[in-house]
């Protein structure tokens, strides 16, 4: 995800340039090095495994389409493709929300039913709380969602958080606080704490 | 001390994202003021207590190990439908051939042959439902200058005063008289042809390769002495938004209808306006619109097909506007009142949402010259004296790559044609809206049209020969075209059940009203 490793980047620079010029073998690469981060973005944002796995698709066809418009000097490639995959999450949701209004619930396209699981299953938590929590990040506003998606569930910096959001990192910094504040609020009032919910986790 | 409360930077500061000087500051304020110390004791606990427990909520989702081969097959399948173009110009040009066949012989047997455009993925489309029954509005005695434009199903509207294509104008007699003769040995067969309109035939075929029927009859025909002469109207969509006040519904319609006012429809999304159509024939997001859906994220310029199945956000912010398509790249250029100050600034962005840049230039309603790389808009100097259209490169710096072409303080809604210089504009130098062109070096200034009524965003056809345009002659607002070289006139529709812009429209009036002069129409061959 965030490549500190100088090999691993320069690497990646080689399999991006091949990749660029079509090259299948540096397709399969790219594949390895970020599907899965991908599928978890999607996961996270719209909760549906189908729907993740169509991000995923999604995200590898447009930058295919759009590779020479990829800017290294810009964002790393990482960066570049967790925002086509957030582009595709925000108007895959902006289409969900459209459908809910009635006047264009009549047509033939139905709204995707909300896939309410609340993930994989997990040992490490029991499987209450982490829904009640997986619910209060759920129900958080879309902005402070993805600000908590990109740091919590793709381990991503808030500098690179502001780059992809292309806003500044102190409003990255404000959207975190302000998501861990209003979960810790929500938490509270289920009558939890998330030492607790910490607690339970090693309790189990 | 310049830092008085340092809340903002508290984040940062855990982060060790701050410079040294910045932090020395950070820190010594800390010492002096318990509020910041307990705001940074409280988000280090939400950190430490919060972050543990989220990091794992997701668990470890993972991708099923066929998505990478089925990505893979996709991939492939984009790659060889690229390069046949998309699928529907294989279909369409067989169509066009038959069409043109179908027309020869047409000819020969002295039938005539109604020629309209194809519009791919017509079938996805909505038919519209029009309500004729509530054509009074309410609101009509609001006319100027903020208009109340109604629309209309043509089809529907047989007491139209504005003849339409097919009834009384475009008869098969005044049509065969301007056959130009190049087109040989079926004038004979012309004169012993059945005249009547109602005997003829009448085919859907497709035009030419790019999509866009040229008129039967040459230039030089075109109002003639006699009256006689009507050239065979063009074809393409014209795209234009109103808005719909219906309790419950209060939003913006999109609708595309071709210029002959038939086969009228409804984008399926609500709520969005300014339309712009792509002019290129392979993109596969081909129209561009505003989004005003309050409280969704994000609000600003999508690009979609026209099922609205597909669609992309390609600008980030609310107040961004007023798209126009490049004719040679899949990208836009907008005008966006997203900087503080409020002041509209020119951007343009990728049509997959890829990439957007700053131009750095203030000004409105940008439009691409046919190269893809000028572009004309409207603007003032800084000091805000010399105000009109300009002209821009996209590759150059703003100090050297703009020039005002046209002073006019009220000049607005540039269109720059897609074929040459020629830039058609809106203004009102007697208090009274007509349509003008100027040449993109200022030069030749014409006025197009001089009528007591208000005529307004002009848009250019494809081929550069018609111009779409808003007008309430007849009192009765309406989509129009205008044919440049002759001043030949046609209604297009007549609109019936929307406003062209809602006086109090919330979403613009956080900073100010939103206008007529805001919204935007589009034409495109596809």
């Amino acid at each position: 995800m965030c490549n500190k490793d100088v090999n691993k980047e320069v690497n990646e620079n080689v399999i991006i340039a091949r990749w660029q010029a079509g090259d299948q073998d540096a397709f399969d690469e790219l594949y390895h090095l970020h599907a899965q981060a991908i599928y978890r973005l999607g996961w996270a944002m719209l909760q549906q495994s189908q729907a993740a796995e169509d991000v995923v698709q999604e995200t590898f066809l447009r930058a295919y389409k759009a590779r020479h418009r990829f800017d290294p000097t810009r964002a790393s490639f990482g960066t570049w493709l967790y925002q086509i995959a957030l582009n595709y999450c925000r108007s895959h949701l902006r289409r969900k929300r459209l459908l809910t209004i009635p006047w264009l619930r009549q047509t033939d396209d139905a709204p995707d039913m909300p896939d309410t699981r609340p993930g994989p299953e997990s040992h490490t938590l029991r499987g209450e709380y982490r829904r009640m929590l997986w619910e209060a990040v759920q129900g958080l506003s879309e902005p402070l969602k993805e600000v908590v998606t990109l740091h919590y569930y793709m381990e991503l910096p808030a500098v690179e958080i502001a780059v992809m959001l292309e806003c500044p990192e102190g409003t990255v910094y404000s959207r975190l606080h302000n998501a861990r504040r209003r979960l810790a609020e929500m938490l509270t009032a289920q009558g939890l704490t998330a030492p607790e919910i910490l607690e339970a986790q090693n309790a189990h | 001390m310049p830092i008085r409360h340092v809340d903002k930077f508290i984040e940062a500061y855990l982060d060790n994202q701050l410079s040294p000087k910045i932090r020395t500051q950070v820190e010594n304020h800390l010492q002096e003021c318990p509020l910041c110390t307990d705001h940074l004791y409280e988000a280090k606990r939400l950190r430490r207590e919060l972050g543990p427990v989220l990091r794992i909520t997701l668990g470890q989702p993972a991708p099923p190990s066929r998505l990478h081969l089925e990505v893979k097959q996709a991939l492939r399948e984009q790659a060889s439908s690229s390069r046949f173009r998309i699928n529907w110009v294989a279909p369409v040009r067989v169509f066009g051939a038959v069409g043109n066949m179908a027309l020869m012989a047409a000819l020969a047997f002295g039938a005539f042959v109604v020629i309209r455009g194809y519009i791919p993925g017509v079938d996805l489309l909505y038919n519209l439902p029009i309500d004729v029954s509530s054509r009074v509005n309410p609101l009509s005695s609001q006319l100027v200058p903020t208009p109340i434009l109604m629309i209309d199903n043509a089809t529907k509207d047989q007491n139209s005063k504005f003849p339409k294509p097919g009834e009384g104008r475009n008869t098969l007699g005044d049509t065969l008289k301007n056959l130009p003769n190049s087109l040989g040995g079926s004038a004979g067969a012309v004169k012993d042809a059945p005249a009547k309109p109602d005997a003829m035939t009448i085919t859907e075929v497709k035009g030419d390769s790019n999509g866009y029927h040229r008129p039967m009859a040459s230039g030089q025909d075109y109002g003639t002495a006699d009256g006689l002469s009507d050239p065979a109207l063009p074809s393409g969509t014209i795209a234009y938004a109103l808005y719909d006040p219906t309790p419950g519904i209060e939003a913006f319609r999109t609708y595309f209808i071709s210029p002959d006012g038939s086969n009228l429809r409804q984008y399926a999304l609500i709520d969005v306006s300014e339309p712009a159509l792509s002019p290129k024939a392979d993109n596969d997001y081909p129209l561009a619109v505003r989004t005003w859906e309050e409280k969704s994220n994000p609000r600003t310029i999508l690009t979609t097909d026209f099922s609205s199945r597909k669609q992309t956000a390609v600008a980030k912010y609310w107040e961004d506007a007023q798209a126009d398509w490049s004719p040679t790249e899949n990208r836009i250029i907008f005008a966006s009142q997203r900087e503080s100050d409020r002041i509209w600034r020119l951007y343009t962005a990728w049509g997959d949402g890829s990439r957007e840049d700053n131009l750095s230039r203030e000004g409105q309603s940008p439009t691409f010259a046919p190269d893809g790389k000028r572009f004309a808009f409207e603007s003032c100097d800084k000091y805000g004296t010399s105000c009109g259209l300009w002209v821009g490169h996209l590759y150059d710096s703003p100090e050297s790559g703009y020039g005002l072409i046209l002073e006019d303080r009220s000049a607005k809604s540039p269109d720059w044609s897609p074929v040459d210089e020629k830039i058609v504009y809106m203004s009102n130098p007697h208090n009274n809206w007509d349509l003008f062109m100027v040449n993109s070096d200022g030069s030749n200034v014409q006025q197009l049209t001089d009528d007591p009524a208000i005529d307004g965003l002009p848009a250019w056809s494809p081929d550069g020969d018609w111009v779409a345009f808003i007008s309430n002659r007849g009192d009765e607002w309406g989509l129009w075209i205008l044919h440049v070289a002759s001043g030949e006139l046609h209604q297009t529709v007549t609109f019936e059940n929307g406003y062209l812009i809602p006086e109090d429209r919330r979403p613009y009036n956080e900073h100010g009203k939103r206008s007529w002069l805001d919204e935007q129409i589009s034409w495109s061959s596809n």
